[in-house]
């Protein structure tokens, strides 16, 4: 790259990133206060940002799950719920809870929102920032908690940290009946692919495009370009300036994107367990078609839709039962990249 | 024989009150330094909490700052204050506020008595640095170093480097000779007293005060001037990794600290609550399980850091292009190209000599054929030819990274997709078998009739031969290739089958083998004299009945 193309892009990269963060600034009136408990955060506290959307079944273990790996207090924007999310959230003692009415899709699928509560809530804090259906594991998870990692990460000057967002799905077909609300969807989400990952690095942004995975395999068969792309950035120590540009994908400054090593080493990543092939998907991937919502047209919730009609079954002789992080680690789906 | 603990503390002082009240329960001294840049409340706090042990004092605060000389003063500090305290105190043994002991303070005791009179200092001569972990070496003692690393880098690199440039370099005082090592010394009365107590102090502190990280090489040089036994040593398990920064210790840990070879270990992280109950309770010491070492799965986690594991691309791994230390795959495998054409059913009898997968062509236009036909391979790969020609080298390198510690093998041949072809020269776990001509027979098959479809599917299927050919053989090629021609692997096909299980690291048969079946040789000459006449640049020679003890394959490189 010429100086002067290096130049070109780290000026249109800081435009980029003046126009998202005055977005978030403008988006932020879109934002309704329903509950704000933040009051009683300590400085060294690590915090959760979502946006909650008809996800009721599923707050509870969500909410236990992050409580024990040690986050101090969630930050969440529900969008237009209509199964009681709003009040469940709002009777929580460690929830500050937003409303907003608006579409999150024009809210860049919620990113403005969630931007503009990390310019005021995160700044100096670690922030995790996931969806209802991501459940966090890092290595160490099942013996050291989340601050064990975030002290580390400070003392290694480390300020963001990667994930692969791993489809997890039943052994039989998608549609096998649901376990009881608030269970441990893993308990019934046990499978995974191991080893059909394919990285792509982006020049622009400095991070790595990662797809593959089971809905890449089912659904885009013959469009394997438009499959999710499954890098994730979900843990970030927030400093003023920081956005996120699209979903948890990208970050602005492009430091932040840079995750992984270029010269042969590992650095420390860990991995998104993706509850979203539950049985509910079909009902959802209805709603969400006539909600139109979603990225890229909702290409993904209308190949579900189309797949469903002979019922999926994504588990095949190779699928790897899911057994804890190491099992991960050892499969090279995440590292503990130099954390003893 | 009486042991003095001295603490530096600077953070978290519930822990180094914990850690104190455990050792008072011992029967030693313990004299704690808190850092001035701790608030006075938590202070006080600490201070009033210990008040009512009379084995436990306080040192007079001095600010501390990373890598300076006012950690030495702390040091001091605490030796004048232990000295001045308690008459009977034989050795000091220095901690870190977030150190823990990991075996009975009655052992450590036991261990000094048998040793009197001797110091247990790292003390290494600073000629042989490979000591320092990611840092300055000897020029920590030969700049000056006037300004704190923590809170003036630039200015820090800035003098460091315009020293450099300028050749500034001061001399090291005759009186000393440099010597470096772990801070965490156990040092006997005599010995500290001489310290304190030597004619050239006053010298010797003004040269330190602007060495750098003097803590490390303080006590560690004088120490070697009045030490009278000196074991080059540390009691302290501490542990630095590839940059320089200590490793931190967690309740997963406790076995292997259990088993280390020390006293006292550092860094214990704050918040390890089952580390703090299991070493300052009741020391139910023994491990309760198999125990790794410590020293080897802080290796191994640094290993992973460093070089990673060869072959992986994933979130935290992206090696670009020009990283070339280790091969692209994970496993080495075997191309072949002509074989199933020249004996059909090669991928079936080869799955039978020897156990690594055999996939069919891998590359195909219409769809991936693993082993057996699979829909879904290794791992999850689909058999949509779009998934993989989205990322064909991820593909391969998905397929190999499946079949680490084996190898594997697959068909690849003219008529399959040319995207993978540079990978595959590039790589050298790749050992390419090729057959030159072979798709000549499986042209045949096709049974095209019409010349002109069948002179253009030829001369493509040449061209495509041809360059792949090249490649493999090119400058750039780090394959292993090997190559027969189509007349040596008809009429000799012994030869040619045994170099292709030898590839794959089996050995040769002792009993004459079973062959596959082998094509018709009077067919291939007829069809490829055809293609001659039809205008196709064929050569024929390739096509001749060869000698068996001439038929060796072409381009074999040095690696095999």
């Amino acid at each position: 790259m010429s100086r002067f193309e290096r130049f070109a892009d780290s000026f249109y990269l800081r435009h980029q990133r003046r126009i998202r963060r005055i977005r978030a600034l403008r988006k932020q009136r879109e934002l309704t206060l329903i509950r704000d408990r933040s009051g009683v955060c300590s400085d060294s506290g690590i915090f959760l940002f979502s946006v909650v959307h008809n996800e009721k079944p599923h707050l509870p273990y969500f909410l236990e799950y992050y409580r024990k790996l040690g986050i101090e207090h969630f930050f969440i924007v529900d969008n237009n719920s209509e199964d009681g999310s709003r009040e469940y959230l709002s009777a929580q003692p460690d929830v500050s809870l937003w409303s907003a009415d608006a579409s999150y899709k024009r809210a860049h699928f919620g990113m403005d929102w969630l931007n503009s509560l990390l310019r005021r809530y995160a700044r100096g804090h670690w922030a995790l920032v996931v969806d209802i259906d991501e459940f966090f594991v890092y290595p160490y998870c099942d013996t050291r908690p989340l601050a064990a990692l975030t002290d580390w990460l400070d003392a290694s000057a480390i300020k963001s940290f990667g994930a692969l967002l791993l489809d997890m799905y039943p052994a039989g077909s998608l549609d096998s009946p649901q376990p009881a609300p608030g269970r441990d969807p893993f308990e019934y989400l046990t499978h995974f692919d191991s080893g059909n990952y394919t990285q792509k690095p982006n020049r622009r942004y400095g991070n790595v495009w990662i797809q593959g995975g089971p809905r890449q395999r089912a659904f885009f068969g013959d469009n394997p370009a438009h499959a999710p792309a499954l890098n994730k950035i979900p843990l970030v120590k927030w400093q003023r300036g920081n956005v996120f540009i699209s979903s948890t994908h990208t970050l602005l400054p492009r430091g932040l994107n840079k995750t992984y090593e270029e010269w042969g080493g590992e650095k420390i990543c860990g991995v998104l367990l993706h509850a979203k092939l539950r049985p509910d998907l079909k009902d959802k991937a209805e709603r969400e078609l006539t909600r139109r919502q979603h990225y890229a047209g909702s290409r993904e919730y209308r190949a579900y839709r189309e797949a469903d009609e002979t019922g999926i079954v994504l588990h095949h002789e190779h699928s790897t039962r899911y057994q804890g992080w190491r099992q991960l680690e050892n499969l090279g789906l995440m590292s503990v990249g130099g954390w003893a | 024989m009486t042991l003095a603990i001295a603490i530096l503390a600077n953070r978290n002082l519930d822990r180094v009150a914990q850690l104190a009240e455990s050792l008072d329960a011992t029967p030693v001294r313990v004299c704690i330094h808190v850092d001035a840049h701790v608030d006075d409340t938590a202070y006080f706090a600490l201070k009033r909490r210990l008040a009512a042990r009379d084995n436990i004092v306080f040192a007079d605060r001095i600010a501390c700052a990373w890598g300076h000389f006012s950690l030495v003063e702390a040091e001091l500090a605490l030796c004048r204050k232990i000295l001045s305290t308690w008459d009977s105190v034989e050795h000091i043994q220095l901690i870190s506020g977030d150190s823990l002991p990991i075996k009975p303070v009655s052992d450590l005791l036991a261990f000094l008595a048998k040793h009197k009179g001797v110091d247990f200092i790292e003390s290494v001569s600073v000629v042989r640095d490979d000591w320092i972990v990611g840092g300055l070496g000897i020029e920590r003692f030969t700049l000056r170093f006037p300004f704190l690393w923590k809170k003036q880098r630039r200015l820090f690199d800035l003098w460091v480097s315009v020293q450099r440039r300028l050749r500034l370099q001061r001399a090291i005082p005759d009186n000393i000779k440099p010597h470096i090592g772990s801070q965490w010394w156990c040092l006997t009365r005599k010995t500290v007293l001489s310290i304190l107590n030597d004619p050239d102090k006053e010298s010797i502190d003004a040269y330190f005060r602007t060495t750098w990280i003097p803590d490390e090489s303080y006590f560690q040089t004088l120490a070697r001037k009045h030490s009278a036994a000196l074991q080059s040593r540390s009691l302290v398990f501490s542990h630095f990794d590839h940059q320089g920064k200590p490793v931190i210790y967690y309740d997963d840990h406790a076995d292997m600290l259990a088993g280390v070879d020390a006293f006292f270990a550092r860094k214990i992280w704050p918040g390890a609550e089952g580390l703090y109950q299991r070493f300052t309770g009741g020391f139910p010491y023994l491990p309760t399980g198999p125990v790794n070492s410590l020293a080897s799965h802080i290796e191994q986690a640094t290993e992973r850091r460093r070089i990673g594991r060869s072959g992986l691309h994933m979130s935290g791994r992206a090696p670009n292009r020009w990283y070339e230390p280790q091969p692209a795959t994970a496993a080495p495998y075997q191309v072949f190209g002509g074989f199933s054409a020249c004996y059909p059913g090669f991928v079936e009898w080869l799955g039978q000599k020897q156990p690594a997968p055999v996939h069919g062509r891998l590359f195909a236009p219409d769809r991936v054929y693993f082993a057996n036909r699979a829909e879904v391979g290794p791992g999850g790969l689909s058999s949509r030819p779009h998934i993989r020609d989205n990322a064909p080298e991820c593909f391969l390198r998905n397929l190999a990274w499946q079949s680490r510690g084996g190898t594997f093998a697959f068909r690849y041949e003219p008529m399959d997709s040319p995207s993978i072809e540079k990978f595959l020269a590039r790589d050298p776990n790749a050992g390419i078998h090729i057959i030159q001509y072979g798709w000549i027979l499986e042209l045949a098959e096709r049974g095209i009739t019409n010349p002109d479809v069948l002179r253009v599917a030829a001369v493509h299927l040449l061209a495509r031969e041809q360059g792949f050919l090249n490649l493999i053989q090119g400058a750039e090629a780090k394959c292993t290739p090997r190559i027969w021609t189509l007349g040596e692997a008809l009429s000799n096909p012994a030869p040619v089958l045994s170099g292709v299980l030898s590839g794959l690291g089996v050995d040769r048969p002792k009993t004459p083998m079973a062959l596959p079946a082998v094509a018709d040789m009077d067919k291939a000459h007829a069809f490829a004299r055809m293609l001659k006449n039809i205008g196709v640049d064929i050569d024929l020679h390739k096509l001749d009945t060869v000698p068996a003890r001439e038929v060796n394959p072409r381009a074999v490189s040095g690696r095999q």
